[in-house]
Order: C-alpha cells, then structure tokens, then sequence
C-alpha cells in the first residue's frame, strides 16, 4: 500500500511536473506574442486597426463667387461628381451597363463599354490582377448622379432573378454597384453669363480647380478657401458613428468677390462690339468704360473673345484681354496730353494760334503732313482737326524734357496696377532715346506704345478735374453671409495737371465731336460730349505697315460734369479705319444707351421737359 | 451565527446588501446601455439633420443660382424679345426724376456691418 502510494505519489508530482512545464512554456509563448503584439509590433498594428475603423474625411470649401456691382452673379461653383468603375466586377454585363450609362453620361456607349472590359495586369509582385477603377466621366452635377444612381438600382440586366441562387443574387447586387460616384467631391466652375466679361473674369483650370486668368488667377488665394477635416469612425457597414467623432474642422467657403462691372453695362458694350465685329471685321476690338472721379470700371470688353466654362475649346489669342496686354501707338488721341502739358506750364492758351504750314512741315530734315492743309490754327482748333503740325509745334514750345514728364505723369510707360494679370506697361523711350524727330513724332503718339487702359485712364484724369486714379475692378470681399472682410476704395495716384488746365482741355475735347471736328459721329443726343480720335499706322518689322491701322475713340460725358469715360479701339478695321469713321459710333452707340441704363442726367434736354410741357405723359 | 444553537433565523440585512448590489448593478449596466444607445440615436440624428442641412444648402444654392441667371441682362433681353412687348428706353425728356426728402442725421440709420478692412484696388 506504501509502495503503491509513494510510486502513485511520484507519478502524479511526473505528470504534475510536466503540466506544470507545458503550462509554463504555453504561458511563455503567449507572453511571447503578447509582447510581439503589443509591443513590437504596436505602432503598426495600431495603425491598421484604425484604419478599419477611423476615418479621415477632408471637407472641400466651395470656391467664392464673384459678382458684379448690383449683386448679379458672375461665376460661381457647385459640387460634382466623378463617375467610376470597377470592371473586376462587372464580369459579361458591360454592354448592358454602357446602353444604361451612355444617354445620361452624352458619351459613346461603345466608348463606355470598352472602358467596362476588364484588364489584366502583372503588379509589382509579378501577380496577375484586373484593374480595379476606371473614370467614365468627371464634373458630373449631383442630380446627374442621383439619376444614374437611381437607374443602376432597377436596371435590367437580362436574369430572371428570382430563379437565382443567394450567391448569385449578390454577385448581380455588387454588378450594379460596380458604377460608383468618387467619394471625393471636385468643383465645377460655372459662369451664367458664358462669354459676357469673359477677360475680366478669367477661367480655372488644373486638377486643383486654380484661377488661371483674369479676376480668377488675382483672387484665387481670396476665392478659395480653406480646407475642413472630420476624423471619425465607421461600423462594420462603413456608416459613420457620429458618437465617435474625434476632430470635426468645418471648411471656410472661399470669400465672394464683388466688382465694380455692372452686368447691365457690360451686356451693351459686349452686344456693341459684336456689331461693329460684324461690321468692320477687325483683328480685334476692345472697350473699356470708367467712371472718371473713382476710376471703377464698369465694363471691359475684347472681341474675339472666348467662353470661360470651355477655355480650352478657344485659341490663346482669343483669351488675351487685349485692354490690359496689348500694345499700340495711340495716334492722334495722345494730342491731348500735349496740349495739357503745354496749357499746364502756362505757355499756350487755347486761343494762341500756330502756322500750320499749309499741311507740310520739315523738321530734322523729315517731313510732316497733315491730312488737310491748314494755314494758321488756335491750339482749341488743332485738337478740333487733329493737326500733326499743329500738335508738334505745341510739343517743340513745351520741351521734350516738359513732354516727357507730362507722358509719364499722366501714367504712360508704367502699369495701372489694374487687378488683372499680365498688365503691361507700354512703352515711352527715356528722354535720352529721343531723337530729333521725336518731338514732332511723339505729341501725335508715335514712337509711343499705351494700352486700352492708360489711354482711358488718361481721358479719365482730364474728366475728373486733372486727378489720374487707379483702375478700379474690386469693389469688396465678402463672407458667405455677405459679411463685408475687406472694402477698396478709389485710390487718387496722382494730381496729373491743374484742374483749371483740365478745364480748358475739356473744351478744346469738346470741339472734337462739333461740326468742325473729326468725330461728329461720337455726338449724342442729350449729352455733351469731349473726346478724341486717333487713326495710328500699325508699325511692324522694318516701318509702318501699308493699310493696317489702329483706330479708337476715347470720350466722356457729359462733359463738363463728367459721368463715364468709353474707350474704343479697333485694331486692323476694314473698310473705314479713321477712329472717327469706326470707334466714334461705337462710342456713341454705347454711351446713348449706357447713359440710358444708369439715369445719366443730359445736359443738353431737361429731364421730364416732354411731360412738364405737354402737362402730363 | 451560532450553529450550534441551530440558530435558523434568516438574516435579511446581507441578503438584501446582495439584492441592492445586484440591482444597483444591473441598473447601472442598463443606464449605460440606455446611455449608449441615447447617444447613438443621437449621433443618427445629428447625421440624418447633416444631410438634410446639405440637401436644403444645395437646393438653395440651385434656386439662387437659377434665379442669377434669370434675372441676368442678356436672358431679361431675350424674354423681351420672346414676350415683344414693344418695350423701348424712354428718351431723357420723358424721365421725371423725384428727389426724396432727406433724413434728419439723427434718423438716418447707420450701416450694419462695417467692413472688418479696408484697401486700395
């Protein structure tokens, strides 16, 4: 009994003892993996259980609109949707899903369908794999999506289902949801107006939906926005557990900016411009209307032009905003500065009279003509008739040091800082540049190159009292509660010349559109009106260039309580290319019915006189 | 107690400690639980409000957009045209402009919202 006790007793401490070993090294190795676990290998495992489970979603802010002067709305974005598929599981249906997708997608359905063929490719592992997601189309409006998302649902896929089994009714489940919208929402640039103030507006573009010209490339920091975020987590079906939210950033919409272009007057000056393309077909036209004592503009227009929701459907040529870029000797409408700087230095008046050489002046050997010949002339009468001879004599007593200030004060040679890109500054050679003819060359606007926008800046500084103001095109920034964030206000550059002198070159303008002068046809009916024309040679490669001119009109009204300052220029008219023959009546046409549209008072009729005489309407 | 006086008195005092640990338990797990599933609920509400919130912002942004392009110049020109009114811009002697009375400076109202900046453009 003893015997069989101690030998049950060493037995039982064996199989104890060798329990208690193969406890121990079980307990050793899951220590072992608790360790691996969660201590070797924590950071990573960590991170792949959270990203079962959390999420990062970046919230897009919706780019800013931009308005124009009353509020009216010219460009704005909505969100849309990127139409996707997953060929790997669509298996035999494609033609079927392309015959559904191909009417509300406008694309070919052979298109699609080819898209819809699964692809094998080798991965980096040498693995044979199918692509996974192909883009049908990008920037689809989410109602568009809602449609197709609809139609997928109860699509015909040519399988009585009932007859199927479970597994087959799934695989059929996961083919109609084989067509999915990306999660990540894009942007759509839209501009209502289509091509109306195309070059102010400027287009986006790029993957980043980025301002690429005009008002959009100047803002696009302000338009923008900034970016939200939310980090949360999902359940087992992916659905968002809002309890488990841990950060949530609202994005901060971009901000709206408002312009000083009224839409009102842009449509006339762009309806405008149309015909007068129709009817004098030039390379090209622009206009610009300012108001002279601020400096906003209210409408600027080029033609050829383009549509800013398809930039890419139109040349580079055609997207250039002409009124900010482009070049050209002004003519004939530069004798204005002339005859301010003279008049300012106090060394003409308007009744001081020049021998106009009967048309024909030799100067530095060259000589210089006038379209007609003139015998003796007042400085009032030069600028009535556009005398070249005239002007230069003016020019040669103020000084080609006194010209040279004056053409620089009055903004030439220098940018407007307008807020548009790629505003050039134009051209005026330093005084030690000049040679002997350009004293007689340059009062005229020769050896000079100004843009749309100097030159109506410039009538604007003689409208407005002598003052030259900075272009103006940004009214405010506002919230999208239309909280004002930032207000600009007309910015004075410079006191160009003495009122009084603006005055008196005021009234020698005025004469222009007079029975005497060169621009009857810029003459309105209700409104005085002080302008001057210019009919410039285009220069190109070795000289001038025969038959290509460069014609416009710069004028305001009325005159001598000035409200809008229009310039109008064509480049390469046919048929007719005096500024007086073309851009005149395009100014006329545009001031009668802008003034019209904005209730300018006329000068020349009393306002209500039609009813106060006949006593009632 | 004295078992050998075969004392069989039932002693409530512990067994009811046991019966309030075990309700004060279960109560406390099903407020959790009710706690859980209110806050639940709650964070499906928050998300359905979301979604309509966005549905309304969308549909607002639709109209307003819809009416921008219908209050537009050239689409007004177009129903013009369309409707032919026969209407035409009076001439200048046709205008009676009225002037309005001015405001005493006590009354006048001064504007809501200062900008928060100001600058040259």
């Amino acid at each position: 009994m003893d015997d069989f006790g101690v030998s049950l007793n060493r037995s039982a401490k064996r199989w104890l003892y060798c329990f208690g070993v193969i406890m121990l090294l079980s307990f050793s190795l899951l220590g072992y993996r608790l360790v691996d676990l969660q201590v070797v290998r924590h950071a990573q495992l960590r991170d792949a259980a959270r990203g079962n489970t959390v999420r990062t979603i970046v919230r897009e802010p919706r780019r800013g609109n931009i308005l124009d002067a009353r509020g009216n709305l010219l460009a704005t974005s909505l969100f849309v949707k990127t139409i996707c598929a997953d060929p790997g599981l669509i298996g035999p249906f494609g033609p079927q899903l392309a015959a559904a997708l191909a009417p509300h997608l406008e694309m070919e359905e052979a298109w699609i369908a080819s898209k819809l063929e699964p692809k094998l490719f080798q991965n980096e592992y040498g693995e044979t794999r199918t692509n996974r997601y192909v883009v049908l189309k990008r920037k689809v409006p989410r109602e568009k999506w809602e449609e197709i998302s609809a139609d997928l649902k109860v699509l015909d896929l040519g399988v009585e289902e009932s007859t199927l089994t479970r597994k087959q009714r799934q695989t059929l489940r996961s083919v109609r949801h084989s067509v999915f919208a990306d999660r990540e929402e894009d942007q759509l640039r839209v501009y209502p107006g289509n091509r109306l103030a195309s070059h102010v507006l400027g287009f986006v573009g790029g993957t980043d939906h980025d301002g690429k010209e005009g008002i959009e490339a100047v803002l696009d920091s302000h338009l923008t926005g900034t970016r939200g975020w939310r980090v949360t987590e999902t359940d087992s079906r992916k659905r968002e557990v809002v309890s488990l939210r841990h950060q949530d950033v609202a994005a901060r919409d971009g901000l709206n900016a408002r312009l000083t272009i009224d839409l009102g007057v842009q449509h006339i000056v762009e309806a405008e411009l149309d015909q007068a393309m129709k009817r004098y077909q030039p390379q090209g036209v622009t206009a610009v209307v300012v108001r002279p004592a601020t400096g906003e503009i209210l409408a600027m227009a080029n033609r050829p032009d383009f549509d800013p929701n398809r930039p890419g459907e139109f040349p580079a040529a055609n997207r250039r905003n002409r009124a900010v870029t482009d070049t050209a000797e002004p003519g004939s409408t530069f004798k204005a500065v002339t005859v301010a700087g003279a008049i300012n230095e106090r060394l003409v008046t308007l009744d001081t009279r020049f021998d106009c050489e009967q048309g024909l002046f030799y100067h530095g050997g060259r000589s210089l003509r006038d379209h007609h010949p003139y015998g003796q002339l007042s400085v009032k009468s030069i600028i009535t008739k556009s005398s070249n001879i005239g002007s230069a004599k003016i020019a040669m007593r103020l000084g080609e040091a006194h010209l040279h200030h004056y053409i620089r004060r009055f903004g030439f040679g220098e940018r407007t800082r307008v807020s548009l890109p790629g505003e050039v500054s134009g051209t005026v050679h330093p005084l030690k540049r000049w040679n002997k003819l350009s004293i007689t060359r340059v009062p005229m606007g020769h050896e000079v190159a100004t843009t749309p926008i100097q030159m109506v800046m410039m009538a604007s500084a003689i409208a407005n009292g002598g003052k030259l103001m900075r272009p103006m095109l940004l009214r405010q920034l506002e919230d999208e509660s239309g909280r004002v964030v930032v207000q600009y206000h007309p910015e004075v550059v410079r006191q160009v010349v003495e009122p009084e002198t603006a005055r008196h070159v005021t009234e020698s303008l005025k004469s222009v559109v007079g029975p005497e002068g060169t621009a009857k046809r810029a003459a309105l009916d209700y409104y005085s009106v002080a302008g001057k024309t210019g009919t410039a040679q285009k220069a190109g490669r070795g000289g001038y260039i025969p038959g290509k001119y460069y014609s416009s009109f710069v004028g305001f009204f009325p005159a001598d309580e000035p409200a809008l300052c229009i310039y109008v220029a064509f480049d390469e008219p046919t048929g007719d290319y005096y500024g007086g023959l073309t851009a005149a009546p395009v100014f006329k046409a545009i001031a009668g019915r802008v003034a019209s549209y904005l209730g300018v008072k006329p000068d020349l009729v009393e306002q209500g006189s039609m009813v106060s005489q006949n006593g009632g309407r | 107690m004295n078992r050998k006086k075969g004392d069989k008195v039932v002693r409530f005092g512990p067994a009811l400690k046991a019966v309030l640990i075990c309700v004060v338990t279960c109560g406390l797990g099903l407020g959790y639980v009710w706690q859980k599933q209110q806050i639940n609920s709650l964070g499906q509400q928050i998300k359905e409000n979301e979604i309509k919130l966005e549905e309304l912002r969308r549909e607002n942004k639709r109209r307003g957009d819809n009416l921008a392009y219908l209050m537009s110049p050239q689409e007004l020109d177009t129903r013009l045209r369309q409707l032919n009114l026969d209407l035409i811009v009076p001439r200048p002697e046709q205008i009676v402009v009225l002037e309005e009375p001015r405001l005493p400076v006590s009354q006048s109202v001064p504007s809501a919202r200062a900008p928060l900046r100001t600058a040259s453009r």
